[in-house]
């Protein structure tokens, strides 16, 4: 990872190239021909692009930013080539430059196209207001303004995080200096720019072109005035931040206290009392469990529209209205239609008669759930019978389950042996 | 079982005091219990030191989990075989520790004598799938076409696991399996050992993915 003269730089610890420490034939080679040109991520200023030149051609990167600096005088082509390369030339790390992501993504290609329009027109309007700024001034604004936008719109988030520390970095640090001497050159700034800036406001009713110092004035005064109050400002903003965020924990703490009070505290209370009732004590036991479980993990398929919520809120209710455990397995999802409404309604039959009939203290589901296609198994090893020496009138099982799934173009079959439970086994497949 | 020469030594790992008595209470007739500790750290120096046959593991733990336990050990040469028990049915969890080399796992809600005969399944090198496992595999393992996957030897169950997967989650017993499938008891071990052994194996991003995906059963 050495790339000759350029070793002052710090060395990136996301550089893919995988040189040996120490290989004498990598050591004083200049630059790397091979490398494409990649703004860097690490030690950039603004958007890296020096530091990836310098990277690029071997050279010290302080060299490289003085040649734009200097190129910036000339009439702005430093400016303009360095906002160019800096849209165009991807980030490391990254595949595609930000004019590229911009442009290829709809929405903020339209975004970018109408602000970069509105740029554009109050850049001509000043340039046709202010006489001072001519052509020369307009030039290289216009394409930065521009660049800015897309660098704006085009941005990964760790680009921007980047960028916004590195911008903001100096303010921040002036703004919490407190020392007497930080102090005393931030005031006199300060003030020396809010007369500045007031003496030509005042010059611009006398001045020959009166807007560009009407904006001069304004925009030097308000610099100004942010110098003098930034610490003020930087303090409100972050204690504000710090309020907020205990305003929100205290309200989530609020919440679970309320939760635990309505769901817990009220069920033990239940329970002691209920406490030579062994049947009563273990439903409110699982009620409350089922309710803490749904609260603490977000039952994302409470979801109205999920057959997997429709077979385990047949668990919640049977074990409410009976003294039975229902455990539930299931595997997949998908959204409700007509046949799995279906099948979920005769599953629910057939584990109430489970919960009623069978004796059996565990009721077991297990569901297998897809778009075109279910299998739902109620099982309880429970007294079980003869489904042979059933008559008519048992209506539950005849019609409930065995025709309200046939309708749905289902199968129901029940398999119950005297003393060795019963297990009823529904299975529906969409007809292609 | 009960004329069993040997009771299986078995070790408890659980934060909570209550779960870890009740526990020994249920299975104090058919195991001899040989320690039982709370959190990570202490649990791996003394399952190392008093080397038991079985460790009973619960998936949540402070400093790291069941799974940060199961990896120790194995790490530092022990022999325990691993059953992990919880009360959160968090699948990545459960998985997680799985593929971290548990035996089985059971939700807590088991009850005693059932307990008893897990850990006994595995104190003797069986793989304990409760019918919530067997569900979490079926679903981690679902979706996914042959000649998909980079390593279909490991990355997919055979249909004849499936059908042992499925039966499990419906309810029956190993023995039932067998009696469902018309083969030995013996034949539904070593299809159940099989999928573990995939579980553990495959590298099917799928398996992270899925984990991933959703936070709970």
């Amino acid at each position: 990872m050495r790339w000759g003269l350029c070793q002052d730089a710090p060395i990136d610890a996301d550089s893919p190239l995988p040189v040996a420490p120490g290989d004498p034939d990598e050591a004083p080679r200049l630059g790397h021909a091979s490398r494409p040109w990649r703004r860097r991520a690490r030690g950039a200023v603004l958007g890296g692009v020096a530091s990836g030149l310098a990277v690029r051609l071997g050279l010290r990167v302080w060299v490289v930013r003085a040649a734009v600096l200097a190129a910036v005088l000339v009439h702005g082509v430093g400016l303009v080539a360095y906002v160019v390369a800096w849209v165009a030339v991807p980030r490391r790390g990254e595949d595609v430059g930000l004019a590229e992501r911009v442009w290829r993504d709809g929405r903020e290609r339209h975004a970018a196209v109408a602000t970069t329009a509105v740029a554009t027109v109050l850049v001509l309007a000043l340039a046709a207001l202010g006489h001072g700024l001519g052509v020369a001034a307009v030039w290289p604004l216009l394409p930065t303004v521009i660049g800015a936008i897309v660098v704006w719109r085009g941005a990964s988030p760790e680009e921007r995080r980047a960028l916004n520390a590195s911008l903001t970095a100096p303010v921040v640090r002036v703004g919490r200096s407190s020392g007497w001497r930080a102090t005393a050159v931030r005031v006199g700034l300060g003030i020396a720019a809010v007369v500045a800036g007031l003496n030509l406001l005042v010059a611009s009713r006398t001045a020959a072109s009166p807007v560009t110092d009407l904006l001069g004035g304004l925009v030097v005064t308000g610099v100004g005035v942010l110098v003098l109050f930034t610490p003020w400002w930087s303090e409100t903003v972050r204690e504000l931040a710090e309020e907020r965020l205990a305003r929100s924990r205290a309200q989530a703490r609020a919440d679970v206290a309320d939760h635990l009070h309505d769901s817990v505290l009220q069920m033990l209370a239940l329970i002691q009392k209920s406490a030579d009732d062994p049947v009563e004590v273990t439903r409110l036991a699982r009620k409350t469990e089922r309710d803490l479980r749904s609260w603490l993990f977000g039952d994302e398929r409470a979801a109205r529209d999920s057959v997997a919520a429709r077979v385990r809120a047949i668990e919640s209710d049977v074990e409410a209205d009976y003294a039975v455990r229902v455990e539930t397995v299931l595997v997949g999802d998908a959204p409700v239609t007509e046949a799995h409404e279906a099948l979920v309604l005769a599953a629910r039959e057939a584990v109430v008669n489970a919960a009623k009939w069978s004796g059996a203290p565990v009721v077991s589901v297990f569901a297998e759930i897809a778009p075109g296609e279910m299998s739902l198994y109620v099982r309880d090893r429970g007294r079980g019978f003869d489904p042979d020496a059933v008559g008519d009138d048992h209506h539950g099982v005849a019609h409930s389950i065995v025709e309200r799934v046939a309708r749905a173009g289902g199968v129901a079959r029940v398999t119950s042996r005297s003393g060795e439970g019963t297990e009823v086994e529904l299975q529906w497949r969409a007809v292609p | 079982m009960a004329g069993r020469p040997v009771r299986p030594r078995v070790f408890l790992v659980d934060d909570h005091e209550l779960i870890r008595s009740g526990i020994r209470a249920e299975l104090a007739d058919r195991v001899e219990v040989v320690g039982e500790a709370d959190e990570v750290d202490a649990a791996i120096a003394m399952i190392l030191e008093r080397r038991p046959d079985v460790v009973l593991v619960d998936v949540h733990l402070p400093g790291g989990g069941g799974r940060a336990v199961v990896e120790a050990v194995r790490a530092a040469g022990g022999s325990a075989a691993f059953l992990a028990l919880s009360v959160s049915d968090a699948p990545e969890d459960v998985i997680a520790l799985i593929r971290a080399g548990a035996r089985g796992y059971v939700t807590k809600s088991i009850g005693g004598a059932d307990l008893a005969a897990a850990v006994e399944a595995v104190a003797e090198g069986e793989v304990v799938f409760s019918p919530r496992l067997a569900g979490f595999v079926l679903d981690a393992f679902r979706d996914l076409p042959a000649g998909t996957t980079p390593d279909p030897e490991l990355d997919q169950l055979t249909p004849r696991e499936r059908q042992v997967l499925r039966l499990i989650a419906r309810g029956f017993t190993y023995r039932d399996v067998g009696v469902e499938l018309g083969v030995a008891v013996k034949t539904v071990e070593s299809h159940v050992s099989a999928v573990l052994r995939k579980l553990q194996l495959s590298s099917r991003h799928e398996l992270t993915h899925w984990a991933h995906e959703r936070r709970l059963l």
